[in-house]
């Protein structure tokens, strides 16, 4: 059974009598350890799916699974529950606490779910030392820089073991180099079993992913698999024939 | 190159040789000079295999001339080196673009197809370039290769949007690649 599942997905804001059809029927279901990217230009309708898949927001018609479950269904309460225990949100903007420390703002989601101080506290510091950011545990975020308050949301994200980690534009305020970082990182957690879907416009972003789904004006129209890629000296071979 | 150049030129219609020398400049605005010596040697070399066909036409007071025509063979040979992505990034503007004009003239393949498909094995070597350079912390100058050759492709799909654009309707579907996932 697929993780995860979208069936004839529809979204159609109103606002001020003007309708806008985010979403025109997408069909999707990934399944579990995929990374998968879905890629197309501003405004086609990623952040719009990516509220729907975990439940920030209802659909105007067709049905979300996370796990079995029908999120359209589910009512604000249950679906809030959802997002804590199965599904780990990462945002363009971070959304970090800025009155609590690095370690309050990942442990957060934990205690909500009512899961013991000491086992969180313990779960934390790995996943923190894992992100290189141990010496950052009680900093608050507006002493970091952005690839590192990204990193933390990474952490946020992941403490409670999500089925599936969503993440939006997770590099889209960072320089290069600390959005290849977050990447790399993103890889890692994958390659570990991690099931993740990732919204994006660039295809640099996308490329770390093993699925690329293409979407336009609120529909997929394409995707392709990308294999894993071959050992070092076959890739530099290649190189070395264009350079 | 050239030798494509002249298939899809004659996939467009018969030609006869000066004709195909006036086509070929005029689709690259006279940036791509060629020589009429080299239009016939290729041509040549095309009949001998198999790819054209001429046919002598009279004409009053001067010596017969040949019109060229495409093959069957020749449409194969065409169609299979238009859907070819190009691997790895080099020349991406030249020979690309000639196949987008080529494939718009000869209207033997989809445009749009063709976009989709270079976008995907673009999208590949750049999945291999970043799986490079994660694998490549210590040796400074082959990430300082792998991060040009990455800007390069990071240009050339930015192209192939506005291909895209200009070329495609909006929510075309590509066809013939790639599957469209939950449309039947
Ligand atoms: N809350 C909203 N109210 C009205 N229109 C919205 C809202 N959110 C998004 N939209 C519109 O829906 C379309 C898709 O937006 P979005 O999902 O944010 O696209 P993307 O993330 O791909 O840039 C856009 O036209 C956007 O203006
Ligand atoms: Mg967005």
């Amino acid at each position: 059974m697929p993780v995860l599942e979208v069936r004839n997905l529809h979204k159609v804001y109103r606002s001020d009598g003007v309708e806008v059809h985010a979403l025109r029927g997408i069909d999707l279901q990934v399944e579990s350890g995929e990374f998968v990217a879905v890629m197309g230009p501003s405004g086609c309708g990623k952040s719009t799916l990516l509220h729907l898949l975990a439940g920030l927001d209802l659909p105007t018609e067709g049905e979300v699974f996370v796990q079995g479950q029908p999120v359209h269904q589910l009512s604000e309460s249950q679906r809030a529950r959802l997002r804590r225990r199965i599904i780990g949100f990462v945002f363009q903007s971070f959304n970090l606490i800025p009155n609590l420390t690095v370690a309050d703002n990942v442990d957060m989601p934990a205690l909500l779910a009512g899961r013991a101080a000491d086992e969180v506290a313990r779960e934390r510091d790995r996943l923190l030392q894992r992100l290189g950011l141990a010496e950052k545990r009680d900093a608050f975020p507006a002493h970091l820089s952005g690839g590192e308050q990204q990193r933390v949301a990474i952490a946020r994200a992941l403490i409670n073991h999500p089925t599936v980690l969503l993440a939006d534009e997770p590099t889209g305020n960072l320089d290069t180099r600390s959005g290849m970082e977050v990447l790399n990182l993103l890889r890692q957690f994958h390659q570990e079993g991690q099931t993740i879907v990732l919204v994006t416009h660039d295809p640099k972003v996308a490329s770390f992913a093993r699925r690329v789904v293409f979407m336009r004006d609120g529909r997929f129209v394409s995707e392709m698999a990308l294999p894993e890629p071959g050992d070092a000296s076959r890739i530099l071979a290649e190189l070395l024939a264009i350079a | 190159m050239l030798r494509y150049a002249l298939l899809g030129l004659l996939a467009e219609q018969p030609r006869h040789g000066y004709d195909l020398k006036k086509a070929f400049e005029g689709m690259l605005g006279g940036t791509w000079p060629v020589n009429i010596g080299q239009i016939y040697s290729t041509l040549a070399r095309l009949e001998r295999d198999g790819l054209v066909v001429s046919q002598s036409v009279p004409q009053e007071l001067l010596p017969d001339r040949k019109v060229y025509s495409l093959t069957e063979h020749g449409r194969r040979v065409l169609t299979q080196w238009l859907e070819t992505p190009l691997f790895p990034p080099a020349r991406l503007k030249v020979d690309f673009f000639l196949k987008l004009l080529l494939a718009r003239r000869s209207g033997m393949v989809d445009v749009c197809a063709l976009i989709w498909k270079q976008r995907q094995a673009f999208l590949q070597t750049m999945a291999n370039l970043t799986s490079l350079l994660s694998h490549s912390e210590k040796d400074e100058e082959l990430r300082l290769l792998a991060e040009g050759l990455l800007y390069h492709l990071e240009a050339d799909l930015k192209w192939l949007d506005r291909c895209e654009e200009a070329f495609c309707a909006p929510e075309h579907p590509p066809s013939g690649n790639g599957h469209v996932p939950g449309n039947p």
